[in-house]
């Protein structure tokens, strides 16, 4: 696809204007984050400000860095990469699994950190799935409540399951398939995306089976959810106020396609995975098929080390 | 009812202009006041329709047939921001900002300024939409269909309608963009004529 295509162009957005909102999300992010180091700072217990003041902080950090993320992708994807990675590292402070999917797409972790976390997930969801079985050593943590963030989970562990071995990837296969999610038709993402299209991607990656026939499944999802996003960003675009000055209550992209391209690429390999998008995929306008093609562009990376502090 | 707490964000020219509206007893007017300078009751309830907070919200710059400008400049409406943050439906979403960003994002002329004026203040939002009820504001949630996880919350907007009176505001703050790339409170102005919303309470004191 036409590099042009992939920026700012695409959204007919300028350029200075979404350089000037990355550059106000990162600032608010550091702002929120430098808040929270003040209220972490107070070594006497009953001024330290509340939990929920601190988790609001962190939320609203890691919630502003994915948003910053989702445009630096638009403009400089090695940027986009990092600053995915650190909202991820937020979210999965607060507990989110959605923070695991965030780190896995921006493909900046070392693989034995990766393992140790998903194996301490996967215990967590079969938690869940046996309705918070008792007898279990720890309550599960509230996020994971959520079918949302079960999704999450299990497209995360699904697209490194081959790399965690056969002792995760096993049972995870046989807890997705028997789940009830695998019709759930709870909105998932900015788009409201039926939950079933996620966990349905994350079977495909995990199944022994021919690639091509799960490059086909996955894109025919893409193409549904990438439907639904073109038809958001043009309902968007009608408040021209709003939209040129990149404040539409929206995504300008969407962290589930271009995620799902990314983790579906990796698994299946760039190569096959980028032919099907093509072959299936051509009939779509530009602008819909943009948060597939910044997927791919991110799976074609060379991979990051991570930064230690 | 309920008792909203929001935030204004407005670019503004300096900071005598932005302390003026503390100051003076004219609190937030809305463009259609500024623009017309007098209004009357008869024309505040020909204003506060359905048609035009559709158009507030969804089609702000828009050429209004009825006076060949853009709708914004004779908007009864003021936008204020709210956030949105609620532990459940953060789970479903991943999705939060507290109302400072957004009227940050506004008050910097859209990261144009590295300057912005926050008024917080309180309005009252009824438990339904009223548009022809003037002391209410409308939660704006239902007006679209393509708002980010619209399923589960809103986006933490408000409209207020032709005035947030000065004795709602509690105070001005000046926020600007620092060298090290954040924002910081410059100052706070606080309102010595601000009425807290307590007063509204129906909770008796025990005596």
């Amino acid at each position: 696809m036409d590099e042009a295509l992939l920026g700012p162009a695409a959204l007919n957005l300028s350029a200075s204007q979404l350089e000037r909102r990355l550059t106000f999300l990162r600032a608010y992010g550091r702002t929120c984050l430098r808040e929270l180091e003040e209220l972490s700072q107070f070594e006497d217990q009953a001024i330290r400000r509340s939990p929920q003041a601190r988790w609001d902080v962190q939320a609203d950090a890691a919630s502003t860095l994915s948003e910053a993320a989702q445009i630096a992708l638009l403009i400089d994807g090695e940027l986009g990469r990092r600053l995915l990675d650190d909202a991820g590292e937020l979210y999965a402070g607060l507990g989110h699994p959605f923070g695991l999917y965030l780190k896995a797409v921006a493909g900046i972790w070392h693989p034995a950190e990766y393992v140790q976390r998903v194996s301490s997930g996967f215990r967590i969801l079969e938690q869940v799935d046996a309705g918070g079985a008792a007898g279990a050593d720890q309550p599960v943590p509230r996020a994971w409540h959520s079918p949302q963030q079960q999704a999450y989970f299990v497209l995360t562990a699904a697209s490194m399951s081959r790399l965690a071995g056969s002792s995760l990837r096993w049972p995870l296969l046989k807890l997705t398939e028997s789940s009830a999610h695998r019709q759930g038709v709870a909105p998932t993402g900015a788009l409201g995306t039926p939950l079933f299209r996620l966990w349905d991607v994350a079977i495909q990656l995990l199944r022994e089976q021919n690639p091509d026939e799960a490059a086909i499944i996955i894109c025919a999802h893409l193409v549904e959810m990438s439907s639904r996003y073109v038809e958001r960003i043009r309902l968007a675009m009608v408040n021209e106020y709003l939209w040129s000055h990149v404040a539409a209550p929206v995504d300008l992209t969407s962290i589930e396609i271009s995620g799902i391209a990314v983790l579906a690429s990796r698994v299946l390999s760039p190569e096959l995975f980028s032919s099907h998008v093509e072959l299936y995929m051509a009939d779509l306008s530009p602008l819909a098929r943009m948060p597939v093609e910044l997927g791919l562009r991110i799976a074609a990376s060379p991979p990051e080390e991570p930064v230690h502090a | 009812m309920i008792v909203q707490w929001c935030v204004k964000g407005l670019h503004l020219p300096d900071d005598d202009t932005a302390r003026g509206i503390i100051d003076g007893p004219n609190g937030i007017v809305c463009n259609w006041w500024r623009d017309v300078g007098t209004i009357s009751p008869a024309g505040r309830r020909q204003r506060l329709t359905e048609g035009n907070l559709d158009r507030h919200v969804n089609h702000f710059t828009a050429t209004d047939p009825t006076t060949g400008r853009p709708f914004s400049d004779r908007s009864p409406f003021i936008s204020l921001s709210a956030g949105v943050v609620e532990r459940d439906a953060v789970a479903k979403t991943n999705y939060v900002h507290r109302a400072r960003k957004t009227a940050l994002w506004f008050a910097t002329e859209f990261g144009a300024d590295t300057t912005a004026y926050l008024y917080v203040c309180w309005v009252l939002v009824g438990p339904r939409s009223a548009v022809e009820v003037e002391a209410v504001a409308e939660e704006v949630r239902d007006l679209n269909t393509y708002r980010r996880y619209s399923e589960f919350q809103t986006e933490g907007e408000i409209a207020a309608k032709v005035i947030v009176p000065d004795n709602q505001i509690q105070q001005c703050e000046r926020w600007d963009l620092d060298p090290r790339g954040e924002f910081v409170l410059s100052w706070t102005e606080p309102n010595p004529r601000f009425t807290p919303p307590e007063l509204l309470t129906n909770i008796r004191e025990l005596i």
